[in-house]
């Protein structure tokens, strides 16, 4: 009896307990409602991954902190966490799937403009001449299709490479190689004077060797041209093989054992603890080379950029905001609060804070750290500009990488057939 | 008692201090990279912390609401197991050991969900969830989680609930007690080792799910720890002091609570095997 009774009392606290959890946290989904004064509160919704470590998310309070007191009294922005950019893709994808996306969109770069574009606004419209200056040409042309702009740039992407001069030293390398057939003998060098030459890796459609294949890829007019195509289906072609074929070979010749199967954070592991000379990255890892807790004292002064052999740079657009708004209203306060974490003085307090370029000429500030500029520099002498695969390729492709790079790096594949790999994956968009 | 040889005993310590060495070596690099640097982690992974810093924890209690999605996570996994472990318990009682027409077809119905890919179920449930009104609420992922793991207890319950001999439960009814008596009053407690088996695994598939959990909240006043371990890393930058300091704190308790409660927890599924 006492064991029914005590099942009954559970039963009784799991009801309780239940009707207790269904508090809805916010009023997020309710309508928008009206504040103290009589003056309506329009809600927008805006998930964000620039949370926790994020290097934007100082940026992103500081930002949203400016926004709430010059427009709290109109606007309240029901901020979602999502932590882990690609975390985030997902939760878009399925948001996509329920025609439910949010009213503003960041993905840091990933392209979901082409698989989103049906419940994406259409810009057009709503950019004046005079906003038109947040982003050069090249910036909004990333972030358009067909003349359509479908995305508002805030910062734009300058990569090259980081080197250790100290190593370099070591090796007796002077400066950074100006073809790829210096670079492969500079690789040699480091080697032979007990230095793994490059950091790399696989995971997470592999971003640091990456950067490195498109940097070949890059390097004549047709590579070029190759890697400013938007949505490629065909990587059969000789330079991106030959590319390919140099990435095998540095896998296989040039870098760390944890580069199969690692991420982003072993690769930068390996370069802050000085156990590789080379590594390509956009200049939000300046800052890291600085972080005493990340790198021995002094380790900025021993970190030297340079651009890719051949003249090539990553040195283009970046896919910005995009905006999901379902009525004119939430719209209208949609646009007020992604014009204010694009405007000119949001993106200088980004290049300040996170070291990214902003999308808009001429931004400058005294408080912008050295190796920051010469990346600014390098992409300003670039002979080949070229973008990322992240903001270009079809996501799957992106994904495809991952599991393409450690076939490749251990020889099952032949550069060949990690071409016709990544054409037949695209070939089912 | 004849006493082992002297190879055998040192035999059996090197056994056990192996598997003693694989069980808690994890748990106590875990507490001890806490208190490292960084750059202590990255350059020597498994020497000891230069000086003891609680920075870690500080880093880890800065960037993550790690106790609210602590909360969460144990009122999410403790309700959707008793749900589950209660709502299932019956009907596998009801399918072990009633046949009825479409008894079998039941059965079959509610195991085969076993076979549906969990990303396939993201969309149609977050658009259950949007209508019926359990967005970005736990009783929402409470009745998820108590679903997902329907047709593994479902198999659980019913072959322990048929291993039971029926003599019992006639007997239960011979002295006049009803088929809810006899169910919660001589089933329930007969079967309690295969429902701990059952409630264990609903338990650890609360714990530590991760998708729904993303896709059916909004807001960290309900989300769970899982997600909690994402705030440590993303794609450019880490910080592994706190990401470590957020583990220790979130597996330390469930350590110590099982260490506390171990006697009560191994007696409760012997005694059930005995009982009756």
């Amino acid at each position: 009896m006492k064991k029914l009774l005590a099942m009954a009392l559970a039963g009784v606290l799991m009801l309780g307990a239940l009707s207790g959890c269904g508090g809805q946290s916010g009023s997020a989904d309710s309508p928008s409602s009206g504040g103290n004064s009589g003056t309506k509160v329009v809600e927008v919704d805006f998930p964000t991954h620039w949370v926790g470590v994020s290097v934007n998310a100082p940026w992103f309070q500081e930002r949203l902190a400016a926004f709430n007191e010059q427009y709290g009294d109109q606007i309240k922005i029901n901020v979602e966490e999502i932590a882990g950019d690609q975390n985030y893709v997902d939760k878009m994808k399925v948001l996509y799937s329920s025609n439910s996306l949010p009213d503003a969109i960041n993905t840091g770069g990933y392209n979901l403009i082409d698989s989103m574009k049906d419940q994406l606004v259409v810009l057009n419209d709503y950019i004046d001449d005079d906003f038109q200056k947040v982003g050069t040409d090249i910036a909004w042309e990333v972030n358009s299709r067909d003349g359509q702009i479908y995305g508002i740039p805030y910062t734009r992407q300058v990569i090259g490479y980081f080197y250790n001069k100290d190593l370099f030293a070591q090796a007796g390398i002077d400066k950074p190689a100006e073809t790829w057939d210096e670079f492969f003998a500079q690789c040699d060098k480091l080697l032979a004077a007990g230095i793994t030459p490059l950091s790399m890796d696989t995971a997470d459609s592999g971003w640091v060797t990456s950067l490195m294949l498109g940097a070949m890829v890059g390097q004549t007019d047709s590579g070029e041209a190759f890697m400013n195509q938007n949505l490629p289906t065909d990587y059969n072609f000789p330079e991106f093989v030959d590319a390919v074929a140099n990435i095998q070979k540095m896998f296989q010749k040039y870098t760390t054992s944890d580069a199969v199967g690692g991420a982003y954070e072993n690769a930068a592991s390996n370069f802050f603890m000085e156990e590789t000379a080379i590594i390509a990255n956009g200049p939000w890892m300046v800052s890291d080379f600085y972080d005493e807790t990340l790198v021995e004292p002094g380790f900025a002064d021993r970190v030297g950029t340079a651009m890719f052999p051949g003249g090539v740079m990553y040195n283009s657009g970046k896919i910005g905001f995009n905006i999901a708004s379902k009525d004119p209203e939430t719209l209208e306060a949609t646009l007020t609060f992604v014009k204010f974490l694009s405007n000119e003085e949001s993106q200088q307090r980004m290049l300040e804070i996170t070291g990214d370029i902003p999308s808009m000429e001429g931004i400058t500030s005294s408080e912008v750290k050295p190796l920051i500029n010469e990346v600014i520099a390098n992409g300003d002498a670039a002979a080949h500009c070229i973008n990322d695969f992240q903001s270009l390729w079809y996501a799957n492709v992106v994904d495809e990488i991952s599991i393409q790079y450690p076939l490749l790096a251990q020889g099952k594949i032949t550069p060949e057939q990690f071409a016709k790999a990544l054409s037949d994956v695209a070939a089912k968009n | 008692m004849r006493k082992q040889p002297a190879f055998w005993r040192t035999l059996r310590f090197l056994f056990l201090g192996f598997f003693v060495l694989i069980s808690i070596g994890p748990l106590l690099w875990i507490v001890m990279s806490s208190f490292k640097t960084n750059r202590e982690i990255l350059s020597s992974a498994f020497a000891p912390p230069t000086s003891f810093s609680f920075s870690g924890y500080e880093a880890a209690l800065d960037l993550a609401p790690i106790f609210q999605f602590y909360g969460n996570s144990v009122i999410i996994s403790v309700l959707s197991t008793l749900l589950n472990v209660i709502v299932v318990s019956m009907a596998a009682y009801v399918l072990a050991r009633h046949k009825f027409r479409g008894s079998n077809f039941i059965t079959l119905l509610l195991s085969v969900s076993l076979l549906i890919p969990t990303a396939a179920l993201l969309m149609p449930i977050y658009k259950i969830m949007m209508t019926i009104g359990l967005f970005d609420t736990r009783t929402g992922l409470i009745l998820v989680y108590a679903a997902l793991g329907l047709p593994t207890s479902l198999f659980i319950f019913k072959s322990h609930f048929q291993s039971i001999p029926k003599e019992l439960e006639d007997a239960a009814y011979i002295d006049g007690a009803g088929f809810f008596r006899t169910f919660f009053v001589v089933v329930f407690p007969l079967a309690r080792s295969g429902l701990a088996t059952g409630a264990i695994l609903q338990f650890l598939t609360s714990w530590n799910e991760f998708m729904f959990a993303l896709i059916l909240t909004k807001s960290t006043k309900v989300r769970t720890l899982p997600l909690a371990l994402n705030y440590f890393t993303s794609q450019f930058s880490f910080n592994y002091t706190a990401m470590f300091a957020a583990l220790t704190m979130v597996i330390l308790p469930s350590i110590i609570i099982y260490v506390l409660l171990q006697e009560q927890i191994t007696t409760s599924m012997v005694e059930g095997s005995v009982k009756g």
